[in-house]
Parts: C-alpha cells; sequence; structure tokens
C-alpha cells in the first residue's frame, strides 16, 4: 500500500533541485514524499507557495530534516555514536559504580538513629 | 506601429532525418478556467510550468496510438490573423464512463496537451498544448451503432468561433524531457 504523504503540491508544480540540479529530485504530485518535500522546502524556501497541503508542524519538520551530507550538530552526534553495545556497557559501569559507592557509605541493616536520642522519652 | 518584419530565417530541412508523424496513446486535458495564469509561465511561445489552481486537477484521455491528429490553421483576418486548433478524439469503447465523459465535454472550454511521436533534440517538442490562450471547446461530436473502424464515439475539439489562438500549438517544455514528465504526472495524480 501506498505511504501517506503529508505534502501536496498544486497540480502541475515542479519542484527542482535548485542546489546541484539533481533530475532524481524532481517532485511532483506524482513521485512526492516527505523527504522529498522536506528537501525543497529547506533548500528553497520560496517553493512552500506551490504547496495546497503542508502538516502543521511544518517549521519543526524542516529544522529537524537533515539534508544528504550535512552533518548533525556536536551533541547529537554524539548520542547517535554511543549506541548498542558501548551503550549498555556505560549503562552497566555506571550501576556498578553506584552500588559500590552505596555499599561502602551505609551500614545496612543498622538503623541510623537520631542525634537528639538522649532527650527522647524511654519506653516503660 | 510596424508589425511586419521578420526576424530570423530558418533552415527548413533536417540533414540526418526525417521527422515522425502521428501521436502517442495519451491527451492531458486540464479545464482551461483551472490553469493558475499567473505561476504558469510561457517563455517565447514555449510552456515553462503549468500550474492549477488549488483542488484542481488535470485528466488523462487514454486512446489508441495515432488516433489523435492535432491540427491548425491559419485564420487570415482583414488586420490581424490568428490560429485555430483542433484535436479530434475518439473513443473505442463503448462503456457508461466514456458516454458520461463525451457528455462533459458539451459545456467544457479544456486545453488539450498532445504527446507526439516527434520529439525533438531533447524532446523540446514531445508536448504540444492546444488551445492554451483560449481553450478548447468541443466543436462535433458524432456516434453511430455502426461503430465503423471501432470508433463509438468521434468528437473534435477546437477553438471558438470568437476565441482563436495566437500561436501554433505550444511547446511543453520545462528544461528536460524528465522534468517535463515529472510535471505532466504532477498534474494528473492527486
Amino acid at each position: 500500500m501506498k505511504k501517506l504523504c503529508q505534502f501536496l503540491l498544486l497540480a502541475g508544480a515542479l519542484l527542482q533541485d535548485i542546489v546541484n540540479w539533481d533530475n532524481d529530485l524532481l517532485c511532483s504530485n506524482a513521485n512526492i514524499t516527505d523527504d522529498l518535500a522536506l528537501y525543497h522546502l529547506k533548500t528553497n524556501p520560496n517553493c512552500r507557495e506551490l504547496f495546497q497541503e503542508l502538516p502543521e508542524n511544518v517549521d519543526e519538520l524542516i529544522e529537524d530534516f537533515v539534508l544528504p551530507g550535512e552533518k548533525k550538530s556536536e551533541d547529537e552526534s554524539q548520542k547517535v555514536e554511543i549506541t548498542g553495545e558501548e551503550k549498555f556497557k556505560e549503562d552497566a559501569k555506571d550501576s556498578t559504580e553506584d552500588v559500590t559507592k552505596e555499599d561502602a557509605t551505609t551500614d545496612v541493616g543498622a538503623r541510623k538513629l537520631p542525634e537528639n536520642v538522649d532527650e527522647l522519652p524511654k519506653k516503660k | 506601429m510596424d508589425l511586419s518584419q521578420i526576424t530570423a530565417g530558418l533552415v527548413a530541412v533536417s540533414a540526418s532525418r526525417n521527422s515522425i508523424a502521428g501521436t502517442g496513446s495519451k491527451v492531458y486535458l486540464i479545464s482551461y478556467s483551472d490553469i493558475n495564469r499567473i505561476t504558469s509561465t510561457v517563455v517565447a511561445n514555449v510552456i515553462t510550468a503549468i500550474v492549477l489552481n488549488a483542488t484542481k486537477k488535470g485528466y488523462i484521455f487514454e486512446t489508441v496510438d495515432n488516433s489523435v491528429d492535432g491540427s491548425s490553421d491559419l485564420v487570415k483576418g482583414t488586420y490581424y490573423s490568428d490560429f485555430d486548433h483542433k484535436v479530434p478524439l475518439r473513443v473505442f469503447a463503448k462503456t457508461q464512463a466514456a458516454k458520461t465523459f463525451v457528455e462533459s465535454l458539451k459545456l467544457a472550454r479544456v486545453v488539450a496537451i498532445v504527446e507526439n511521436k516527434e520529439t525533438g533534440v531533447a524532446g523540446e517538442i514531445k508536448y504540444e498544448a492546444y488551445g492554451w490562450d483560449a481553450g478548447l471547446e468541443l466543436m462535433t461530436m458524432k456516434s453511430t451503432t455502426a461503430m465503423a473502424d471501432k470508433v463509438v464515439y468521434e468528437m473534435e475539439l477546437g477553438s471558438g468561433a470568437k476565441s482563436k489562438e495566437t500561436s501554433l500549438p505550444k511547446s511543453v517544455f520545462i528544461t528536460s524531457l524528465t522534468a517535463t514528465e515529472t510535471m505532466l504526472g504532477g498534474l494528473i495524480a492527486q
């Protein structure tokens, strides 16, 4: 089943790649996809007037859209790098460290008495 | 004002090959009033962008190869001359949908983009728009149960008596044949 696209151009409107004039990035209602529409909206904001339907959060989507060859911001790329096994190891290491610290500082099984213990009324 | 001068010559034969006669099987039909004339562009009688108004779309008429033969004639006036465009459409299937289609053309005014067999060097004349300036009306329609040559309905779209065209059928070409065909696909999609 064809995936529904959130974008719809005016009939006949043709978006051309103004960066590399790549024919593979030609876009009309015949071949439009979300990614293709976002590519054109990001590289050529003036083409917005050729759309008859845009999602409500289009500005957000354009902001988040990463162009081919474009690097993500530093924080995001670090997040991407730490994945899978490394992430698991890091989590495991953190939790081990926490447990060790807790063991060293806590008297397991002993209740800590309040400082004014002598002033408290004693049970008969 | 002198309008009588020409500004260029022409080599009227091709040494490499003859032009190919005939048309393909597709005709793109657009309601004349659906065309956004501000965003659609024509440069030197070549249509370089066709954009329709919001919510509108074009339609395709698919038929037998060479059954559509577009033509244009000069209409000589006393002071000015114009062109008369004609596009016959032949329907080979007797169905209710065909009848509805024929009836829908009765009062319609359309632009017809015809697919030529001749493409030119880079595809620049593969598609030509008939009736771009003033639209085409249904001029004649013939239907017989004899169905000679299997033709069920024979219609002719043509320039109206009062509104003719300013030029020969305009070529539809947007930088490349691929771009042109992507645009044409976008006219009828939705």
